[in-house]
């Protein structure tokens, strides 16, 4: 099936099999090697990308049902934030947020769905990350380049979430 | 892990979907929560998958205040728009509650209301919220339509009456006066299935309660509504042991590597009480 989609700002096109994932898709056709398999079901978050701006499990949605819809993989995160990026980055480096890196495309997306919002609570922050698992690093100091990520743009906020 | 090929529908209207489901070998496909990961694992094959993505009869979400006071949801409704959606959480917080301790944040974004009836896992947190607050569906096929409460349409673990070619089209919940409501569950982590949970809802007329309910989920095979004995709970100096009793009755306990039967019953007293209490804690009025 020929299908056209929107891959961090630009226009694409591919012809797939119904059977294949978006994650096979990004992966294997149009480049996006940020997309990472880890369980393919759904229980490691390492594929996570965003579709219409919402993040997804890539694995377990077929390629064909990203038809028309617009995907953001961590790729497209430095650009979307553009002159945040930087510090985003190097609260990622300096907290050592990551060893292997596997997990930190996953973890890249999980905060670009925050970082699209207003405000975020710490019980948020904590809320996205149960969905995403790391093998290495501990998930204190993900937290923390969360949260520093969300405080240096002002959006970390306190209160509870209902 | 990849899946098994199969011939792909794109249905945008119920009368195309439900002629496409009559063919033998077809299956609906909702969030692909529960599916996907079933034909992963090749425990699922099927010839023909039908995206019922586009099909606008099982969308929207309202609120019916006037004469036929329910919520009605479509089938295609997520986790995540029941959970942020401004009238549910008005009027019936337990739903936005409960749906918040299924899955992730990533899964609740695809995984639809409909599919978790219909996938009927004992452990989901929607078939026994729909149960509890005595919720119907409506399903169509090219045999007409036909209405079912979901308590009888959940008939065990990973089973339900419906027809093959039948789809879930909406969800409906009646808005009773006077209801309130609590949930409890306990996971091993955020997001994880529930080891046990309860659904607790009690009904007022006059000053008092008259009649209380409790619905465990991850208990039993299917989801178990229970019948509360108000007095007892209101006259006993200590309540816990009428919640283990009421959880001693259950008969059916899944036994796992999570635990055991005896571990099992002990959480659902806990999360009984807990829902009890919660449900008591609400105000009265158009709140469930
Ligand atoms: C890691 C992980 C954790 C999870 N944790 C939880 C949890 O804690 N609690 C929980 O409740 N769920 C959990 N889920 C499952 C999730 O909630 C699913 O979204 C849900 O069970 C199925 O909904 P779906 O829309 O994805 O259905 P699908 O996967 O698309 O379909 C499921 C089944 O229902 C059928 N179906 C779908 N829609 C209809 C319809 N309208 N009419 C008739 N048949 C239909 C399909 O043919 C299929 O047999 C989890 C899933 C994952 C991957
Ligand atoms: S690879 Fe998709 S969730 Fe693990
Ligand atoms: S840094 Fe290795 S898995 Fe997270």
């Amino acid at each position: 099936m020929r299908i056209a989609l929107d891959l961090n700002g630009a226009q694409v096109e591919a012809d797939v099999e119904p059977s294949v994932s978006l994650a096979d898709l990004l992966r294997t056709k149009l480049g996006a090697l940020s997309v990472h398999l880890g369980c393919e079901q759904g229980v490691c978050g390492a594929c996570a990308v965003l579709v219409d701006g919402r993040t997804v499990r890539s694995c377990l949605m077929l390629a064909v049902q990203g038809d028309g819809r617009s995907v953001t993989t961590a790729e497209g995160v430095p650009r979307r934030r553009r002159g945040e990026w930087a510090a985003i980055e190097s609260a990622f480096v300096e907290l050592n947020a990551f060893q292997c890196g596997f997990c930190t495309s996953g973890m890249v997306v999980a905060l670009e769905e925050l970082l699209s919002r207003e405000a975020v609570t710490r019980s948020e922050v904590a809320a996205q990350l149960s969905g995403q698992i790391c093998r290495c690093t501990g998930y204190a100091p993900i937290v923390e380049a969360f949260e520093r990520a969300l405080a240096s743009s002002g959006r970390l906020c306190d209160g509870d979430e209902t | 892990m990849k899946f098994p090929p199969f011939a792909y529908e794109r249905p945008t209207r119920l009368d195309e979907a439900c002629e496409m489901l009559a063919v033998e070998g077809a299956r609906a496909l909702a969030g692909g929560q529960s599916l996907l990961p079933l034909m992963a694992l090749r425990l699922a094959r099927p010839a023909t998958l039908v995206d019922l993505a586009r099909v606008s009869e099982l969308t929207g979400l309202g609120v019916d205040d006037g004469g036929n006071r329910r919520l009605d949801m479509g089938a295609m409704t997520t986790h995540a728009q029941i959970e942020a959606d401004s009238s549910i959480r008005a009027r019936f917080p337990v739903l936005a509650k409960i749906v918040s301790h299924i899955a992730h944040p990533a899964i609740r974004h695809r995984g639809t209301v409909g599919g978790s009836i219909a996938h009927a896992d004992p452990a989901a947190e929607i078939p026994a919220a729909c149960i509890a607050l005595d919720a119907e569906v409506l399903i169509s096929s090219v045999k007409g339509t036909r209405s079912e409460p979901v308590e009888s349409l959940v008939a065990g673990p990973y089973q339900t009456t419906l027809r093959d070619g039948e789809i879930v089209t909406r969800v409906i919940f009646p808005l009773r006066a006077e209801r309130r409501a609590g949930m409890d569950e306990v996971a091993l982590r955020a997001g994880d299935f529930a080891l046990a949970g309860a659904v607790c809802v009690l009904d007022r007329a006059g000053r008092d309660d008259q009649r209380g309910t409790v619905t465990f989920f991850g208990v039993e095979p299917r989801p178990r509504r229970a019948e509360i004995d108000l007095e007892r709970v209101r006259t006993s100096a200590d309540d816990r042991t009428y919640w283990v009793e009421l959880a001693s009755r259950l008969d059916e306990v899944i036994e796992d590597v999570h635990g055991d039967p005896s571990f099992r019953r002990h959480l659902a007293a806990v999360t009984a009480r807990r829902a009890f209490a919660s449900a008591s804690t609400q105000q009265v009025g158009d709140f469930v």
